[in-house]
């Protein structure tokens, strides 16, 4: 289950969506603080909701009942800029697969800003450049967290936040009507992965990882589409990889190692774990992923998390010896599995042999007629 | 770590002062009924804020009663006694062209729809509604404005007006 904090940005600050309730009363309502204060925008809130007047209903129901109840953190004053984060907490609120959540336990934060008229299009705002820096503090906090964020705007503010090129963990998604934002989020899909669907229990999991210790959970986590205002299809094959600490971690003896991953078309990964005696793990895909599940491409422009928290893909825990070690990660535009040695293709446990450790990286690049990435990301490993 | 104390002995000395002091204030400066003109009576009626009118009719009962009298002259509904008190928690009250009920809240126990279901489309919709038990009992509940002819807000459960609109002996007034 994704946990998705949703922000509505206001220039006053952040506004969280606490919760929505379906009601037996007439009319929908958006309460402060989970009293009995009623905002303003009630009225309009309630046209958004209705059916006729409003998308909500339309879109998400029937429900038993036709009103709802939103509680928000902090007031909301005037204007229509709370649609498109009411209308993502609605989407959440319907999910199987999503639930609203606060910014401490949250998987995603989804700050987002304009309006959705009755064709789902997403129109612009007002004062986006006050609602970012109101917002500022706040985000702050949470991309040193390693929380990923994500800002929701039309196409015409989401150029503007781009344009002022946003801080590292923040990524800007342009979106033309609603329907962009369920892609992004995952909501539209019947489909949608959660980690007990594809992986065992993790502690039914024998993973070898970090001296037979480590255990292995399974994919990605946050699938989001591509926005549709970004032509990839002629672009040359880039992976971006990182950590939740930065290009340089520096881990600790019983830490989990995050690593976030983004590619910019959609790619097929391969992943390896160099220790400090040369050995050489294969971390992705692994056993484990492939006696569940084949492994999927990498949707592009998605921060994809492997590894870490507790409902992220892999979960790698490290332990000694200390050192310098090193990740690496091969992105390659075809699935480029089945031409490889059967010892790279996942699904054999144990480090590579001596020999296949000094040549893989030759082997991936020997492959003809496929573009490919290749990044490194070396870890500093400490009692 | 700075760490603040406080003397149990002392707050409530302070506590006590600050009562009578409030009390003199209030006695100093306490007013008969005529101090209200009938004017300024009849706008806080008619929906003109007047927080001074507004707390003495908690504590003027001759004020109160030329508030209820001119407020019976003016309302545009009137519920009165309930002949009979309903088995329900919260029992519906009605009158010809208007409903009022509450409903309990899903999200939270502690709180309850207030909800005013106006019959006829009227351009005057009422603004405030008062309930009056007895002679010196009086709640008054400014509304928010009418939407397609139901009036909406939210109630505390332990509020007085829950109390009164839950008692088939409270009297309604919308104004």
């Amino acid at each position: 289950m994704k946990r998705i904090a949703i922000l509505i940005a206001t220039t006053g600050g952040p506004v969280l969506v606490d919760r929505i309730t379906v009601e037996a009363a007439p009319q929908s309502m958006v309460c402060l603080k989970r009293q009995s204060d009623v905002l303003p925008i009630s009225a309009d809130y309630d046209d958004f909701v209705r059916a006729g007047s409003g998308v909500i209903m339309r879109e998400f129901g029937p429900y038993e009942e036709s009103a709802f109840r939103l509680d928000v953190s902090d007031p909301i004053g005037t204007g229509l800029s709370w649609q498109l984060g009411f209308f993502a907490a609605h989407a959440v609120f319907k999910s199987d697969g999503a639930e609203l959540s606060d910014l401490e336990n949250a998987d995603l934060i989804l700050w987002l800003t304009g309006t959705v008229d009755y064709d789902l299009k997403v129109g612009s705002v007002d004062h986006v450049f006050e609602k970012v820096e109101a917002s500022a503090l706040m985000l702050a906090t949470w991309i040193g967290k390693g929380t990923p964020i994500i800002f929701g705007t039309s196409p015409k503010n989401a150029l503007f936040l781009d344009e002022h090129k946003p801080p590292a963990g923040i990524e800007v998604k342009s979106l033309e009507t609603t329907v962009d934002l369920l892609n992004i989020l995952d909501l539209n899909s019947k489909a949608s992965k959660t980690p007990e669907e594809i992986v065992p229990p993790r502690n039914a999991l024998s993973f070898w990882f970090m001296s037979g210790l480590a255990l292995c959970a399974v994919i990605a986590i946050f699938v989001f589409t591509s926005t549709k205002d970004r032509p990839a299809l002629n672009l040359a094959l880039d992976l971006e990889l990182t950590s939740d600490r930065g290009q340089e971690p520096i881990y600790h003896f019983g830490d989990d190692l995050t690593l976030i991953i983004t590619v910019n078309k959609t790619a097929w990964l391969h992943c390896f774990y160099q220790q400090v005696d040369n050995s050489v793990l294969q971390i992705y895909p692994n056993p484990q992923l492939s006696k569940n599940k084949q492994a999927k491409p990498f949707i592009k422009d998605v921060r994809h998390v492997l590894s870490g928290a507790n409902n992220t893909p892999f979960v790698i825990r490290l332990g000694p010896p200390a050192g310098k070690e090193e990740v690496t990660c091969f992105a390659s535009d075809e699935n480029i599995t089945p031409r490889l040695p059967v010892s790279l293709r996942g699904s054999v446990s144990g480090p590579l042999s001596q020999k296949l450790a000094s040549t893989y990286k030759e082997k991936f690049k020997s492959l003809r007629d496929v573009d490919f990435s290749i990044k490194h990301l070396k870890i500093t490993l400490k009692p | 770590m700075i760490k603040y104390t406080s003397d149990p002995k002392l707050v409530k000395a302070a506590a006590d002062r600050f009562s009578d002091l409030q009390a003199e204030r209030h006695l100093m400066n306490a007013t008969v009924s005529g101090s209200f003109s009938t004017s300024r009576l009849y706008h806080f009626v008619m929906g003109h804020p007047d927080e001074e009118l507004g707390v003495a009719l908690n504590h003027n009962l001759s004020l109160l009663r030329t508030y209820k009298t001119l407020l019976a002259q003016t309302a545009y509904f009137h519920i009165p006694q309930a002949i009979a008190a309903s088995s329900e928690d919260y029992p519906e009250r009605h009158c010809n062209g208007c409903t009022v009920r509450l409903q309990a809240s899903r999200a939270e126990t502690t709180q309850l729809y207030l909800i005013i279901e106006i019959k006829d489309q009227r351009s005057d919709m009422p603004h405030t509604l008062n309930l009056f038990l007895n002679e010196a009992t009086c709640a008054r509940v400014t509304l928010p404005k009418a939407r397609n002819g139901i009036i909406q807000t939210i109630i505390d459960v332990q509020s007085d007006v829950a109390r009164l609109l839950t008692n088939p002996k409270t009297e309604i007034y919308l104004r």
